[in-house]
């Protein structure tokens, strides 16, 4: 266990304002972003991400006079899809934008309902692999889950891998407070590392084996983590963006138009276009990972 | 016309329903226009040419950005979290209703390009003529209390009494006609001039804009910006690019990448240029939040 | 109506190609490529964070363009596109090897080298 992480108290916020009134603003915006799709939500105060990123990555940066953010969280794919021995199935079903609904029936309703200024956080890569706002930050610091040694995703403890949105808001809200306990490692990834000095996911991901995964732990606790984003887009964008440069890159480099002509057929290329043309195939393309860890596995079990 | 047809059907009560149930669901405006008064489009884009059975058009205009949108001083805010694609769905439900509950054909027409860049219909013609807004000096169709909207048009062969279009203009605003009285200029001509580099141009005369000069070719380039013709021009220079290495840097850099981020993405990061309209005053009290 | 050039590429920046080789390595490791230590509850002189475009072009003295340039080719550039065929190859192995028996049959090793 670590030390309480200590979030801003409801006195922080701005003497005029009712604390009584905020707590049941808190809970409607809360209730919206339920009600629209969302599994979990929780608020984050704008000034937390100031210790953890640069200036222009910041809910100021966004919408100057920022109070709130406010995290939907929602599952990815469904428990079908995890059962399924074809994995492809989940890698192109695996992302349904739900947690956007949620953000933007919730923006949506504090401005239409309250006069405040609400904004869905812009989470999109706009620079490279770089978005403007970090959505799994604002998880973190909203409450919703802490990062993971596996590929640092950040896992919420009743559900595991969630997928976030955000929307930065002038409304004043009751911000939640950091999660106390970390979620990993798990108890049965701590055995399993004292056992072989490897968690599920390092063990089938590892950074020393061709993979992106090490991290090291030690009275139960992540001491260190190490994670290779590039490789593990490699996998988790197998097709798509990426891959179609690599393969436009290569076009402009052959001759032989017989060459070019087997690669523009090719199944792969085939699939970098489908990726490109369908959203929903263009991210989340590897899950093995999280198909390992324990949290949140007990809910994927059906009839 | 007469409200109720030949197989007993109360049209006015059911254009009543539906644009009621539009509203409820979030469109801002919900009209009716005559597809007649598109008749002089070209050949292929007039509503007759793409339901031949066509009587009616609906249009549906809301979704546009919020209010926190607007007043970001960040262009990816605007340019990523598009808002278009909720017009579309409701475009899409009202024709399904239409359909399914009353038996009439309708479709929603698609807001994507034809041929080159042509669109399946004026979109902006259709909005004028059911009163959802009336023309721009910037471009875009303005409501005159809510401003700038997004569009759907729904062609049915149901018989609705049309709307009509509105008898007076959103633009040029009482503001706009001020600053072009005092200094030559309107905000959206301020902000984007096409003698300095822009795409507006023009002049007010007692109180309508005239000689409109618009140039639809940057205009395009600007609104979208990291999208098909931008992956178009890249494309290109890389394939006259004969060094390998500055090929690469083409390539694998950044605009080449948010291109292809922006067609995968199409549906909430096409429309990546606002600045006429978040100059435009039209709609601007909706925009007054705390 | 003027006639305009089409294509008038407003952000379009080619980063020279010896620029990018003289400083790749540097802004790999300050940007966000490879994560170390990133867990917001670690200790705050051991967590880390990557660096801002504009912070290693201060740290380089470079136009922050360049940096930007920089720092995106190389994330394309990290992997060659058999990296990508590779995990093709480990992703079939590894559901292959979970739907077999579980986390007691992890898959473990490098990419199979064939399908």
């Amino acid at each position: 266990m670590v030390a309480e992480v200590p979030g801003p108290a409801a006195s922080d916020l701005s003497d005029s304002v009712d604390t009584g009134r905020i707590d049941s603003l808190t809970e409607e915006i809360r209730q919206v972003g339920l009600a629209s799709g969302a599994t979990v939500v929780g608020i984050a105060p704008p000034s937390a991400f100031n210790d953890f990123v640069p200036a222009g990555h910041r809910p100021e940066d966004f919408l100057p006079g920022a109070r709130s953010v406010v995290v939907a969280g929602t599952t990815g794919p469904s428990k079908a899809a995890w059962q399924s021995p074809n994995r492809r199935l989940m890698e192109i079903t695996g992302y349904d934008f739900r947690e956007n609904v949620a953000s933007l029936v919730m923006a949506e309703h504090i401005e239409a309902h309250h006069d405040y200024m609400a904004i869905q956080a812009p989470s999109l890569p706009t620079s490279g692999h770089l978005p403007p706002l970090s959505m799994m930050l604002a998880a973190v610091l909203a409450g919703l889950g802490t990062r993971s040694i596996a590929a640092n995703i950040v896992l919420n403890p009743e559900y595991g891998l969630l997928y976030y949105a955000a929307v930065i808001s002038t409304m004043p809200l009751l911000p939640d407070r950091q999660l106390d306990e970390n979620v990993c490692p798990a108890r049965s990834c701590v055995r399993l590392y004292e056992q072989e000095g490897r968690t599920p996911c390092m063990a089938v991901c590892p950074a020393s084996e061709g993979g992106c995964i090490d991290a090291t732990i030690q009275d139960g606790r992540i001491a260190s983590s190490f994670y290779d984003r590039e490789r593990c887009a490699t996998r988790a964008m197998n097709f798509g963006i990426r891959g179609h440069i690599k393969q436009v890159e290569m076009l402009a480099e052959i001759e032989d138009s017989a060459q070019r002509r087997k690669v523009l057929h090719s199944d792969d290329f085939r699939r970098n276009m489908a990726g490109i043309g369908r959203f929903k195939e263009s991210v989340a393309q590897c899950f093995e990972c999280m198909r390992v860890c324990p949290v949140g596995r007990y809910r994927r079990k059906l009839k | 016309m007469d409200t109720a047809v030949g197989d007993g059907l109360d049209t006015e009560a059911i254009k009543s329903q539906l644009l009621g149930n539009a509203l409820k669901r979030g469109t801002v405006v919900a009209r009716v226009g005559d597809p007649g008064l598109l008749d002089s489009s070209p050949p292929g884009q007039r509503p007759v040419d793409l339901l031949p059975q066509v009587r009616s058009m609906v249009v549906l205009a809301g979704a546009a950005p919020r209010a926190g949108e607007w007043s970001s001083p960040r262009v990816e805010v605007m340019e990523t979290t598009g808002t278009a694609d909720r017009i579309s769905a409701l475009g899409n439900s009202l024709a399904r209703t239409i359909e399914e509950t009353f038996g009439y054909y309708a479709m929603n027409v698609p807001t994507t390009t034809d041929r080159d860049d042509r669109a399946f219909l004026d979109f902006r013609a259709a909005a004028v003529a059911a009163g959802a807004g009336t023309s721009s000096l910037a471009g875009p169709i303005l409501h005159p209390e809510h401003g700038f909207l997004y569009l759907a048009v729904v062609l049915t062969s149901l018989p609705l009494e049309p709307d009509g279009p509105l008898t007076s203009g959103a633009c040029p605003a009482p503001a706009c006609i001020q600053m072009w009285d005092a200094a030559g200029i309107t905000p959206c001509m301020d902000v984007c001039p096409i003698d300095g580099g822009g795409c507006i141009g023009g002049e007010i005369s007692q109180g309508v804009v005239v000689g409109r000069r618009f140039d639809n070719d940057r205009c395009r380039d600007r609104t979208y910006q990291y999208w098909v013709p931008g992956y178009q021009a890249v494309l290109e220079r890389v394939l006259d690019e004969p060094n390998a290495d500055r090929r690469k840097m083409m390539l694998y850099g950044s605009y080449f990448t948010r291109t292809l981020w922006s067609i995968t993405y199409s549906g909430v990061a096409q429309g990546q240029c606002f600045e006429c309209m978040r100059a435009c005053p039209v709609g601007g009290k909706r925009r007054d939040l705390q | 109506m003027t006639e305009v050039e089409r294509g008038e590429l407003n952000g379009f920046h080619v980063v020279d190609p010896d620029l990018y080789e003289a400083h790749r390595e540097e802004v790999v490791a300050w940007s966000n490529s490879f994560q170390v230590d990133r867990h917001e509850f670690l200790p705050e002189g051991q967590r880390k964070r990557g660096l801002s475009d504009l912070e290693i072009a201060e740290r380089l003295g470079l136009d922050v363009r360049d940096v930007t340039e920089i720092r995106v080719v190389a994330e394309n550039d990290q992997y060659p596109i058999e990296e990508y065929e590779a995990a093709a190859r480990f992703k079939d192995a590894a559901a292959a090897s979970y739907h077999e028996g579980g986390v007691k049959n992890l898959y473990r090793g490098l990419p199979p080298t064939r399908r």
